[in-house]
């Protein structure tokens, strides 16, 4: 930690606001990233965001110096996203995507769109981020975690396995599935995606 | 020589640069005469350019606004649970207490008085100390309802008139955590061993009390699994008071932030502050206060010792429960998430707290003014 955020981080201990939003000055636009693309909601994004950093000033005395302040911050981040998917889990009805649909005219099989999350985040304008964002959304949450982390954010390997506390042969053999997950989910898409992308 | 199944693991990491030569070299070898491995690879690359191409969206407009606000509306609620007392009035709001502190100590006598607490006071071990240190939970008090007391031997021990709910089988370290989790008000009598002291036979000392002095931040009833004290008797208690607060925070305790908290002072009685030392620093400084005030009359006293691992179980099963709970709530979604989650926060931050000041020790300096 440098020495002006360990000044930072002091004066953020006792309650001084104005440290405390110097100091995330940096990790509020990347939490809020990461937020967005795991929960694919933006007004979700914005307030779950919110509540990643007053949970970390509320937290400030807990913290151990001797980590690393942005690790920190980003496992808050990672557990407030985990929670919330598990929540809005609950709150959808459990059905199986194999389910057969009963009807007059016999068994049909349950749209995948049914269970798709219904994502603000396709807000963008570029039709090509429009698809991968999907096929990123439509991943396990474990798999969509370390794209996001890896792959959109940049972090490294030894980072991810720190935030969320896991082996660092996990990181990779989860970020090699993950990978080969996000490459399935986009096969359909693959003559519309070169299209836009030149190899 | 690796087949297609296994290289296939191995791309993303070597992707990433992250295979070691030897395998690099296969891994290369093997893409030069593998068309379906090739294309794995490119489609990986592929995939991964994709993902790198996704732009950072912006904070949502007025983010920062609103987001200053809940902080200061927080910082308000930390500053409300945690009074603090400027260098200007800390000996102002002094006086202001010793009503109440008298008031208390009043009617507690009046309780021993009456045979209330009689059965317990004679548990109570002689330690040859000049006032004993109750009023730190570390100081492996006996709760005064805590007939069952199976530490008594120590000479730390006190009588202590608390009212604090224990629950399950408590030994003495449960009664001395329970109380810390219930002394937001909490009231101790500190009688001196066989109740012979020559200032005081009694003194009631209120922790946390919105009328006490509280210096720093030290968080009342902090829980400290090694506990001390010093007994200090000199001609000027406050200064001696402010000197020793420098000394100290030359040992690794960050004084000015955390480390210590008044508990009281009365005219006639000693003035008693605590602070916590590094357990490494403990020597370091306690060596140092009997060379820097070689004038005064200073007594170190043994270094007590509890096991918190009973205390630490208790909360580890008290945050499977909530965990438990939580999970059954929100499955039957009955509303009571946000409080057994503030709860389940609440345990896992007392964990923390309590691991982290196992590495302190809880000094008790208890300074009396030789005119007394």
């Amino acid at each position: 930690m440098r020495e002006s955020d360990k000044s930072l981080l002091d004066k953020a201990k006792k309650g001084d606001v104005q440290a405390f939003e110097d100091l995330i000055e940096g990790y509020q636009k990347r939490v809020f990233n990461i937020t967005l693309r795991m929960i694919g909601n933006y007004d979700d994004a914005s307030e779950l965001t919110q509540e990643v950093f007053i949970r970390v000033f509320r937290s400030l005395n807990s913290f151990k110096e001797e980590a690393q302040f942005s690790t920190w911050v980003y496992k808050i981040a990672t557990n407030i996203c985990l929670d919330e998917l598990r929540k809005q889990k609950k709150r959808k009805a459990v059905i199986s995507l194999d389910e057969e649909i009963r009807t007059d005219d016999g068994e049909i099989k349950r749209q995948i769109e049914d269970e798709k999350p219904t994502p603000d985040i396709i807000a963008e304008k570029n039709e090509m981020k429009n698809i991968v964002n999907k096929a990123i959304q439509s991943l396990s949450e474990e798999y969509r975690f370390v794209i996001i982390m890896r792959d959109i954010q940049g972090f490294s390997y030894e980072e991810i396995a720190k935030i969320i506390k896991c082996p660092e042969g996990t990181v990779k053999s989860r970020i090699n599935r993950a990978r080969k997950a996000l490459k399935e989910a986009l096969e359909d898409k693959k003559e519309l995606l070169y299209g836009f992308y030149v190899k | 020589m690796k087949n297609c199944n296994e290289i296939s693991e191995l791309l993303s990491l070597y992707l990433d640069n992250r295979t070691d030569e030897k395998t690099t070299g296969e891994i290369e070898k093997h893409l030069a005469q593998c068309i379906k491995c090739k294309q794995e690879l490119d489609d990986l690359k592929y995939v991964v350019t994709l993902c790198r191409d996704i732009n950072e969206t912006d904070l949502p407009e007025g983010f920062s606004e609103k987001l200053h606000e809940r902080l200061v509306e927080e910082s308000k609620e930390i500053n409300r649970t945690k009074p603090k007392v400027t260098a200007f009035n800390k000996y102002i709001k002094i006086g202001s207490s010793i009503a109440a502190v008298l008031l208390m100590a009043v009617v507690i006598r009046g309780l021993w008085a009456g045979g209330v607490f009689s059965s317990l006071h004679s548990s109570s071990s002689s330690a040859g100390n000049k006032v004993n240190t109750a009023a730190a939970p570390a100081a492996t008090a006996p709760l005064a309802q805590n007939s069952k007391d199976k530490n008594s031997g120590s000479g730390q021990n006190a009588p202590m008139a608390k009212s604090a709910p224990i629950t399950g089988d408590n030994t003495n370290n449960d009664a001395a955590f329970a109380a810390k989790q219930n002394d937001q008000f909490a009231t101790y009598e500190m009688t001196e061993p066989g109740n012979t002291s020559k200032s005081t036979n009694s003194m009631a000392v209120s922790r946390s009390s919105s009328n006490m002095d509280i210096k720093g931040t030290l968080p009342a009833g902090s829980f400290f699994s090694k506990s001390s004290e010093v007994n200090i008797i000199c001609d000027k208690p406050f200064e001696t008071a402010d000197e020793i607060e420098k000394t100290a925070s030359q040992f690794g305790s960050d004084i000015s932030k955390d480390s210590k908290l008044t508990v009281t002072t009365e005219k006639n009685t000693p003035l008693i502050i605590r602070i916590k030392i590094l357990n490494s620093d403990y020597t370091k400084f306690t060596d140092s206060l009997k060379n820097n005030y070689p004038t005064m009359d200073v007594t170190i006293g043994n270094v007590t010792s509890v096991d918190i691992t009973p205390q630490i179980n208790n909360l580890n099963r008290k945050i499977n429960t909530l965990n438990t709970e939580i999970t059954a709530n929100s499955a039957s979604d009955t509303g009571n998430s946000a409080v057994l989650k503030e709860d389940l926060l609440n345990s896992q931050n007392e964990r923390t707290q309590l691991e982290e000041n196992s590495n302190y020790t809880l000094v008790t300096l208890i300074i009396s003014d030789k005119k007394n």
